[in-house]
């Protein structure tokens, strides 16, 4: 019984001396250039750690850690929501530490919509907070965007390329359900060559196939960082096409389309196009 | 990594079962559980500074508070916050955006509080951005002793001082500016006026060279130049 009791002590210091090993290596990877690493704990934290060195029920606290983490988990889907970010990981290095200034670097990874992202940036913690080195690689093909990423690497504007980055995405987004919605509603009509994440939708009248009007929806991004959406209607046809085209419907296209466009929107403009090729 | 219980015990083959068993169980679930803290906290904090909203609950669920992050060239800058009621309608019930900031156009504009929160909320982001911006540069200009004589709440109209040094015997001339910003978004001025001596020259929409040295300190030796030669009597180049 003794025996058993001081072999329970010797394993639970054990645990207890490879837990903080582990904290240590957690909390902050490669501090080599620090002999030791004082790791501050609070609240469900500490009680843990008590726990494990015997000092406090380990059922106890651990119903209480649970709980923490849950309304955590919590929290982070209302953030990552409300945010329109969702991070696959995030990891935080501390660069350097003195008693004027923390530098730390995290590495972040996620998406935004289905825009998918790499980050790393600085942060220098002084009187303040500074970001003072931005990197982020975009996965897109759409150089609509790379200006402006650019310079907000060139300007560490991290808070202002995630604004635009979900400017970004949301009139990207609109853009593939909107292509989407009248493909399936109107398939002899309207047709996607370049898939459903382009910026061409082309729309022609079933009985003339070879007449075409194409749409360009395209999102422009400023150097500032707004978000633009361009649209234009062009005609994609031979001349002589046009001619056999009595009602005048698609030479009128562009232009109707352009009013159309300020008066009902874009959802509506492109219906009323489609509609009449249709007949 | 933590060692299991129980396996230098011949008599329990088996882990899990017994006061040592579900101990260490605990144990190990309880660092999972520590690790997993330690992750959420990270990835919250690292919402925060992306320039997250910092969504919380407020009246038993019936209302959310925000708040709009703002910052100039890296540099943390204040943060706006707004609580608003979701039912009937969207409303906003409080808030401490600066009055001259139009909250009620931007949130009726298009429906843009009701049917698009994220829209309103991204372009009050970019007018805060650039009112914090702008204000950020006059802070940053007082430390090059340049004299800000007048500026308005926006600060999107403003008046400064400074003096140009000129090549000797000539002294050094006083030169006045004025700076519009007529779009609230932007840290650049649309129109800049330069005064020194009985001359003016009116800059309208900076051209491109000049707008990428129209930065905190650089606009003081953009000023300083273009003062220094009205005061020689030379002619400025402006490109549109």
């Amino acid at each position: 019984m003794l025996r058993r009791d001081m072999e329970t002590a010797r394993r639970l210091e054990f645990q207890s001396k490879a837990l903080q090993a582990e904290i240590d290596t957690l909390r902050s990877p490669h501090t080599e250039t620090e002999g030791s690493v004082a790791v501050k704990f609070k609240g469900r934290m500490k009680d843990a750690l008590l726990s494990l060195s015997g000092k406090q029920t380990a059922e106890e606290t651990m119903r209480k850690m649970r709980a923490e983490v849950e309304e955590m988990e919590e929290d982070l889907e209302r953030q990552t929501e409300m945010n329109g970010i969702s991070l696959t990981s995030c990891t935080v290095k501390t660069l350097h530490k003195d008693d004027t200034q923390v530098v730390q670097q995290y590495s972040l990874a996620g998406s935004c919509l289905d825009l998918g992202f790499q980050v790393e940036f600085q942060l220098s913690e002084a009187q303040g907070k500074t970001i003072t080195k931005l990197d982020i690689v975009l996965d897109t093909d759409d150089m609509q965007i790379s200006s402006f990423t650019s310079r907000a690497e060139e300007r560490c504007e991290l808070i202002q390329f995630f604004r635009t980055l979900r400017s970004f995405s949301e009139g990207l987004e609109d853009r593939r359900r909107t292509f989407h919605h009248f493909q399936e509603k109107y398939p002899t009509v309207v047709s996607l060559p370049e898939g459903l994440v382009s910026e061409v939708m082309t729309l022609s009248p079933p009985e003339l196939p070879s007449c075409v009007l194409a749409v360009h929806w395209s999102m422009t991004v400023s150097k500032e960082g707004e978000v633009i959406p361009q649209i234009h209607l062009l005609p994609r046809a031979p001349k002589k096409e046009f001619l056999m085209d009595s009602a005048g419907t698609l030479e009128g296209a562009p232009e109707s389309f352009h009013s159309l466009l300020s008066v009902l929107g874009i959802e509506a403009a492109l219906e009323n196009i489609i509609l009449a090729l249709s007949r | 990594m933590v060692q299991e219980m129980g396996s230098d015990d011949p008599g329990r083959s088996t882990r899990g079962e017994g006061a040592e068993g579900s101990e260490g169980s605990v144990n190990s679930q309880l660092l999972q559980l520590m690790a997993r803290h330690a992750q959420l906290t990270d990835r919250l904090h690292a919402h925060h500074l992306i320039g997250g909203y910092d969504i919380i609950e407020t009246r038993q669920g019936k209302g959310v508070c925000v708040s709009v992050a703002t910052s100039y060239e890296g540099v943390y800058l204040e943060r706006y916050s707004l609580e608003m009621v979701m039912a009937p309608a969207v409303k906003i019930v409080r808030h401490d955006v600066p009055v001259f900031v139009p909250l009620a156009r931007l949130a009726e504009k298009d429906g843009a509080l009701q049917h698009h929160l994220t829209g309103f909320l991204g372009e009050l982001g970019r007018l805060l951005d650039g009112y914090a911006g702008r204000r950020q540069q006059l802070r940053l200009l007082k430390h090059v002793s340049v004299t800000v004589i007048e500026s308005n709440a926006p600060c999107s109209l403003l008046v400064l001082t400074l003096t140009a040094p000129r090549t000797p015997p000539l002294g050094d001339v006083a030169v006045l500016c004025k700076l519009h910003y007529s779009d609230h978004t932007r840290c650049l001025p649309e129109e800049v006026t330069v005064e020194s001596e009985g001359r003016t020259v009116a800059l309208h929409r900076i051209s491109l060279l000049l707008k990428s040295f129209i930065d905190g300190n650089i606009i003081l030796l953009t000023m300083k130049s273009i003062g220094k030669c009205l005061a020689q009597r030379q002619y400025i180049e402006v490109a549109f």
